[in-house]
């Protein structure tokens, strides 16, 4: 059934055609320098390895873009244009943010603005709010704010900084650093900011420790052999906890977890934080000859402020791979299991977690998609996967009863770039999709019905859409020399388009 | 050599896949980080599954699948992903007895990174400083690749391509496509390359574009002077 939208052989030609998008000529690497470790200098190893983490060369960048397309001049109290579907007269953010890595000139810029004639916009100005960051951003669950974190280290530690940004102003509200002493400075520290109700913002960072850095000549297939640096990694964890409004740190907290994975899955809500984590398997399965069983996934519970979990209980999901969970409107907490499943969790059980299958998921496809889950404001959900051409309304009140099903045409491009194959309105009826692998451009379907109610084509393939928080909807397209942005109304009517030379990977 | 690849699991495709398009020289599957089914949450089965398909040449290349917005990400994100890549596979090895290192001591390790992605240097240094750096079984078996779209217009394998780079070992092209072909009658090698960089494996054939089988994988061939196999796992016995 997955394959009831695919193109047919007759197709394959012009296919081929489509995906030969042009050769690329930019770079947003950049020129930066970093040096080839010598054989036996092992400062030179540390430095250029403390240099290669630390980015610097085609770095992450955070824009601020004002929604100048819908917004009336008082953009911190817009009202929802006509046929979107934002709330009347609610207040909603002036400001979205595009995460990415900037192309050939920074800060980055935005051009060649196409309104339709009836309106005389001016050409959006994007902010640079951050860059070098050392991990993606995050969002609050009302859309008010987004948190980055950057990270330096140096001879007495690592300093960890988190960033808040208000969507209304486009302004930092908040930047906080917190200092981890004892951290190496050839360190990998990764962070990941949890929002956690509307004060606190956990912070979870892994920190990989490097020993007995050396190099080996390395043979490959081909070519002769290279010097190769090499290093033993061991990561633990720590955490934190940022007052919003005090701008303090409660923490930093060692879990004294090593060796562990560094990603985590986690979510955060008024109370605790909840955090998937795992021993490291690598050194955790013992050897050929004498295997051990691969550990388990671990679900901690712990209470905002705390460094010690309160409930630790194996986990019915997979690996923690950097992903965000969700509290549900029954106080379970939740996260998307191999891309089709729901890992669902009672806070306060001793009991395991469990794993909800949803039938109309099972089903096989050659390529990967992504996998999109959305809150409704009644509590259902919106779980869609591009690659399976599926979207299904299913409510955690009543155990995760799948509500309604929906089947769209696969996209062209159902993994690569954004990750939001999906978006979905304000009120919760409508879901926007990518168009399909022919058409391209961008569609609308009513969940309640099933029904198309809106089209948009005009020959994109594009690689994302959201849905902003004035109730306009944003389609993003991956092009040569960076991406061009699509705004459109609710009913997926045309406001304009613009482009830009950063290369989006995601929008906030 | 011509093999297929699959988010599926292995099981659910033996025997589908090969009643279409017949017995392949290898399978290359996923592995975490992925957002789906990765071979590692049921090696053995998967595993027997590859035997069973042609224990003449049981052989399974490897590769992971962040979620791709991260590969515009930091080196200290590159860096974990190819932490929990390393360790699939380590459990991976060790789990299934039979399943051995390739012999010349070269297993390309391929990140996905799909056509309408951005790669940066920073990741793709973290990711592959790591691989490439890894000691294991005596040796520093894992090696960094690359699975692209060469030509795709966001920034794609020039990033390999920088001085700066850590090494990539292989690259893994999905153009062009070739949908006229099958697994036992390969296209001509017309694989598009990265400046620099030796083209390994090309993927020809992409179900969800070329046609509509019973086969929920695509197809894929390697470099005519060389045998991908060679740089998968094998195994040297039915799990």
């Amino acid at each position: 059934m997955a394959k009831d939208h695919r193109a047919g052989a007759a197709a394959a030609s012009a296919a081929r055609m489509r995906k030969r998008i042009g050769k690329t000529t930019s770079n947003s690497a950049g020129s930066g320098a970093m040096s080839t470790p010598a054989d036996s200098a092992s400062a030179n190893l540390r430095l250029s390895r403390r240099a290669m983490l630390a980015g610097g060369v085609g770095a992450s960048v955070l824009v601020a873009l004002p929604d100048v397309l819908v917004a009336a001049p008082a953009r911190a109290a817009v009202t929802a244009p006509d046929a979107a579907t934002a709330a009347p007269g609610a207040a909603v953010p002036a400001h979205f943010f595009l995460y990415g890595t900037s192309g050939p000139t920074s800060p980055p810029t935005m051009q060649n603005l196409r309104p339709p004639a009836s309106r005389a916009a001016a050409v959006p100005t994007p902010s640079t709010v951050g860059t070098g960051l050392a991990a993606r951003p995050a969002r609050s669950a009302d859309g008010a704010s987004v948190a980055y974190p950057t990270v330096q280290t140096g001879p007495g530690g690592a300093d960890v900084t988190l960033t808040v940004v208000e969507a209304a102003s486009g302004a930092t509200q908040t930047a906080s650093t917190l200092r981890l002493p004892g951290v190496p400075a050839d360190a990998s520290v990764l962070v990941r900011p949890v929002f956690a109700g509307t004060t606190t913002i956990a912070v979870v960072i892994a920190v990989s420790e490097p020993a007995g850095w050396h190099t080996f000549r390395k043979d490959g297939a081909t070519g002769a052999a290279i010097t190769t640096p090499s290093a033993t990694w061991t990561t633990h964890h720590v955490l934190a906890y940022l007052d919003r409004a005090t701008g303090k740190y409660t923490g930093p907290f060692d879990l004294a977890d090593a060796p562990s994975l560094a990603w985590t899955d986690s979510v955060a809500d008024a109370e605790n934080l909840y955090l998937w984590t795992m021993r490291e398997p690598a050194v955790s399965v013992g050897t050929k000859g004498a295997p051990l069983p691969t550990p388990p996934v671990r679900l901690l519970t712990f209470p905002l402020g705390s460094g010690r979990p309160g409930a630790s209980v194996r986990s019915a999901g997979h690996w923690p791979g950097g992903g965000t969970g969700l509290v549900l409107s029954t106080g379970e907490v939740a996260r998307v299991a191999d891309g089709r499943d729901l890992e669902v969790y009672s806070p306060g059980s001793t009991a395991a977690s469990r794993r909800v299958k949803f039938a109309e998921f099972q089903i096989e496809t050659a390529k990967p998609g992504a996998t999109n889950v959305h809150q409704r404001p009644d509590g259902t959900l919106v779980i869609s996967n591009a690659a399976f051409g599926r979207a299904v309304v299913v409510d955690p009140a009543a155990g995760f009863r799948t509500v309604s099903a929906l089947e769209f045409p696969r996209p062209k491009i159902a993994l690569g770039g954004p990750d939001a194959k999906t978006a979905l309105s304000a009120d919760g009826s409508v879901l926007y999709t990518l168009g399909s692998m022919a058409a391209g451009g961008l569609s609308a379907y009513d969940l309640s019905s099933g029904r198309l109610v809106a089209t948009y084509g005009d020959g994109s393939h594009y690689a994302g859409v959201y849905q902003l928080p004035s109730g306009s909807v944003l389609g993003v397209v991956g092009e040569q020399t960076g991406s061009r942005l699509g705004f459109f109304t609710a009913a997926l009517s045309l406001l304009g388009a613009s482009s830009t030379d950063m290369f989006v990977a995601e929008v906030f | 050599m011509a093999g297929f690849d699959t988010a599926s699991t292995v099981q659910s495709q033996v025997p589908a896949a090969i009643n279409v398009w017949g017995a392949p020289a290898f399978w290359v599957r996923y592995f975490p980080p992925c957002g789906f089914t990765p071979l590692s949450s049921d090696p053995v089965t998967e595993c027997t599954a590859i035997w069973n398909g042609n224990s003449g040449s049981p052989h399974l290349g490897t590769i992971c699948a962040p979620a791709q917005s991260r590969l515009s990400g930091s080196g200290a994100e590159g860096q974990a992903d190819a932490q929990s890549f390393i360790s699939a596979l380590i459990s991976t090895y060790t789990s299934v007895g039979p399943l051995q290192l390739p012999t010349n001591g070269t297993l390309f390790c391929w990140v996905d990174q799909e056509a309408s992605t951005s790669l940066s240097l920073s990741y793709w240094n973290g990711y592959a400083n790591y691989v490439n750096g890894y000691a294991y079984a005596g040796g520093h078996p894992f090696h960094a690749a690359l699975y692209c779209n060469p030509f795709a217009a966001p920034p794609n394998c020039s990033v390999i391509d920088n001085a700066s780079a850590a090494k990539c070992y292989a690259v893994w092209s999905s153009e062009p496509l070739e949908c006229g072909n099958t697994l036992s009658n390969t296209p001509a090698w017309a694989a598009e390359s990265c400046s620099g960089k030796t083209t390994y494996l090309w993927q020809y054939w992409d179900e969800g574009i070329c046609y509509n089988t019973n086969a929920n994988v695509d197809l894929d061939v390697g470099h005519p002077n060389t045998s991908y196999g060679d740089y998968c796992f094998y195994l040297s016995a039915k799990p």
